[in-house]
């Protein structure tokens, strides 16, 4: 394996990342910058073997690492012009862990490990990308092209060289510059976003319940699976998680910059997978609901409902339109996947219950998800019936839950390609984010969470150190004017 | 403070027990955590302890095999076998058994499609379908159970007999 190369790569996330949040003004903690920064370096790393073969350039280690050289020189500018804002972080924020929090660590520290380590150590072994992205990407290194001789193969049993080229590209990068099966940009992914989420629960909730919540997330076997299996639902998941919770931050702190990165989550998330597209139009009302109850201008209103339509799907016009129709040399007409017979609408019922009854309540949904679902149903339904008390963030956090499972459902009615057992069982994953915030803003957790810091601290009941439940948390604290 | 932390601990450890304990994680644990066997390609593991055993075995070729198993040990055989053949009719193309023939037959493996042979090895093979099917020079001959030949294909007849054996099959994985 190639450190300095795994090493420059991870400093060239950090800077485009760092850069692009400088662009937006987004003003975060630092843990969740660095965080976001890196997952946003590898969303728009991605971009460059996909742009050079839209450009016809060839794609080698020279072109490639200049591209990324330029692309890091160019987001330094808006990093370098808003270092008095940069804030690193000081000693005296680390904090010694609380004795119950060891064992915590320890379990999280070597699953970690071991998703890493098999990220690394294994090839890429999905069916859907040996036969798409990782030969398109394996063959573009020796022939410097995307569209190379695998389109000279009989490809009657398969489509998947039809999917986006995010994973192609990212691992033509790695291949190139760190190691001959590629994958670890999908550790990079992960263990940042698992840091940035172990950050928000720990922020509202006592760090033992936090961590107990976490540690249903992590067993989740399907969910772990693709820590380290390199395909594009884990990938998709957290571009669309942190386009809601950009979405969250913008209805609480109402900064416009906030509504515009999520707008660029969810058009990288529709870069990862193009149907997500479908997902990011269904925000559209939960937004507007919060619009027209703030009495938002009529204006506003409609420029932000268009710059969330049209930046999604300027990135799917891209990918499907351009690169699939133009440069794709076999023949695909989208509409042909489309449902014949969309007057049926019992197909879409059918799914919401398959959804249910074979993915979530069966012996498959336990060995599939674990108990997390359960875990959250509980909690909601605690929430529901003693305390009937929700804050934004959990609105928003139900809000997408229940739209993953409506727009999953849908999705399956539309394209009957998307199939129960693959494509929605894996779709599924965008739902457990959600569910993750929303147990961090339940009711019923923050009381738990309150008497036992009061209990743990000594505290009278009314000085527990929880930030309210109506800011946004991860927003730093605005400086007076 | 420190006894009631020690308090949380216990509590805490108890919770870690119980979740553990339950069937769905405890199955995880042991088949994909702590697995005796390989979970992606169902090999034992080396000495018991999946990551000790791979840490002697990093080299890619080792990695690949490990990964593949059958897949990669047959595209393996193929290309060692074309390269130290005489291939007439230029580049070679291999025809592949319907894998639902291999089914029938009670193989203990199928073959991979086309695009992932041609990923692992660099031969391009067809299936039976495929518009080119007449151009095949080897192909993949089932004398049985478990039982595989790679073959040279010399004449239209031979093809066709072989085609004949699949053509009650449709191409699938």
């Amino acid at each position: 394996m190639n450190f300095l190369g795994l090493l420059s790569l991870l400093i060239c996330h950090f800077v485009v990342g760092r850069g692009l949040i400088a662009l937006f003004k987004l003003r975060m903690r630092p843990i969740y910058t660095f965080c976001v920064s890196m997952i946003c370096g590898v969303a728009l790393a991605s971009f460059i073997p996909f742009l050079l073969e839209l450009f016809h350039a060839d794609i080698t280690a020279t072109s490639v690492g200049s591209a990324l050289a330029v692309l890091s020189v160019i987001f330094l500018v808006p990093l370098l012009l808003d270092m008095k804002n940069l804030k690193m972080p000081q000693i005296s924020d680390i904090k010694v862990p609380a004795i119950y929090e060891l064992p915590f660590y320890i379990i999280f520290g070597f699953l970690m490990f071991l998703s890493v380590w098999r990220c690394y150590y294994y090839p890429s072994n999905a069916r859907d990308m040996l036969s798409g992205p990782e030969v398109m990407a394996e063959l573009a290194i020796k022939e410097k092209h995307i569209i190379n001789s695998l389109f000279t193969v009989d490809l009657y049993s398969t489509n998947n060289y039809l999917k986006p080229p995010y994973i192609t590209s990212l691992q033509i990068i790695y291949k190139l510059f760190v190691q001959p099966t590629g994958q670890l940009w999908l550790s990079v992914l992960v263990v940042n976003f698992l840091i940035m989420i172990f950050t928000i629960m720990k922020e509202k909730l006592h760090p033992a319940i936090a961590y107990l919540i976490m540690l249903f997330f992590f067993s989740m076997p399907e969910v772990f699976g693709y820590t380290y299996l390199m395909l594009f639902d884990y990938s998709n998941m957290i571009f669309f998680f942190l386009g809601f919770y950009f979405i969250t931050r913008n209805l609480i702190s109402k900064e416009t910059n906030d509504f515009y990165f999520a707008v660029f989550m969810f058009s990288i998330a529709t870069y990862v997978r193009t149907e997500t597209l479908i997902l990011v139009g269904m925000v559209l009302p939960l937004l507007l609901f919060y619009y027209l109850k703030e009495k938002l201008p009529a204006t506003k209103i409609a420029i932000r409902t268009a710059l969330l339509l049209v930046f999604p799907f300027i990135i799917y016009y891209l990918c499907m339109n351009i690169f699939v129709k133009h440069y794709i040399p076999v023949k695909y007409d989208v509409s042909s996947d489309v449902n014949k017979n969309l007057g049926n609408v019992g197909a879409f019922f059918t799914r919401l219950y398959d959804i249910q009854d074979k993915l979530i309540f069966s012996e498959n949904g336990v060995a599939y998800y674990g108990y997390f679902i359960y875990l959250f149903l509980i909690i909601l339904a605690v929430d529901i019936a003693f305390f009937r008390k929700f804050s934004k963030e959990a609105i928003v956090a139900l809000y997408a839950v229940v739209m993953v499972y409506v727009g999953l459902a849908f999705i399956g009615y539309l394209l009957p390609l998307a199939d129960l057992m693959h494509t929605t069982k894996r779709g599924m994953f965008k739902m457990f984010p959600p569910m993750l915030f929303y147990m961090c803003n339940s009711a019923f957790l923050m009381k738990v969470s309150d008497i036992i810091r009061n209990w743990e601290y000594s505290l009278p009941a009314d000085k527990t150190q929880r930030p309210p439940v109506a800011k946004p948390a991860a927003t730093a604290p605005k400086k007076a004017k | 403070m420190f006894f009631k932390r020690l308090i949380i601990l216990m509590a805490c450890l108890s919770c870690i027990g119980l979740l553990y304990r339950t069937e769905s994680v405890s199955r995880w644990l042991e088949h994909f955590i702590f697995p005796q066997e390989n979970p992606l390609t169902n090999q034992v593991a080396d000495d018991g302890t999946e990551i000790t055993g791979q840490f002697h075995m990093t080299d890619l070729e080792t990695r690949r095999k490990r990964r593949y198993g059958t897949t990669y040990l047959v595209c393996d055989y193929m290309k060692k076998t074309l390269d130290t053949t005489h291939v007439k009719n230029g580049e070679p193309l291999i025809l592949l058994p319907p894998n639902d023939y291999l089914r029938k037959i009670g193989n203990s493996f199928t073959l991979a499609e086309p695009a992932e042979i041609y990923y692992h090895c660099g031969l391009k093979t067809v299936w039976t379908n495929n518009p080119n099917v007449d151009k095949v020079n080897w192909a993949f001959v089932v004398n049985g159970k478990d039982k595989v030949a790679f073959v040279p294909i010399t004449s239209k007849e031979q093809l066709q007999q072989i085609l004949n054996l699949y053509k009650d099959y449709k191409p699938s994985l």
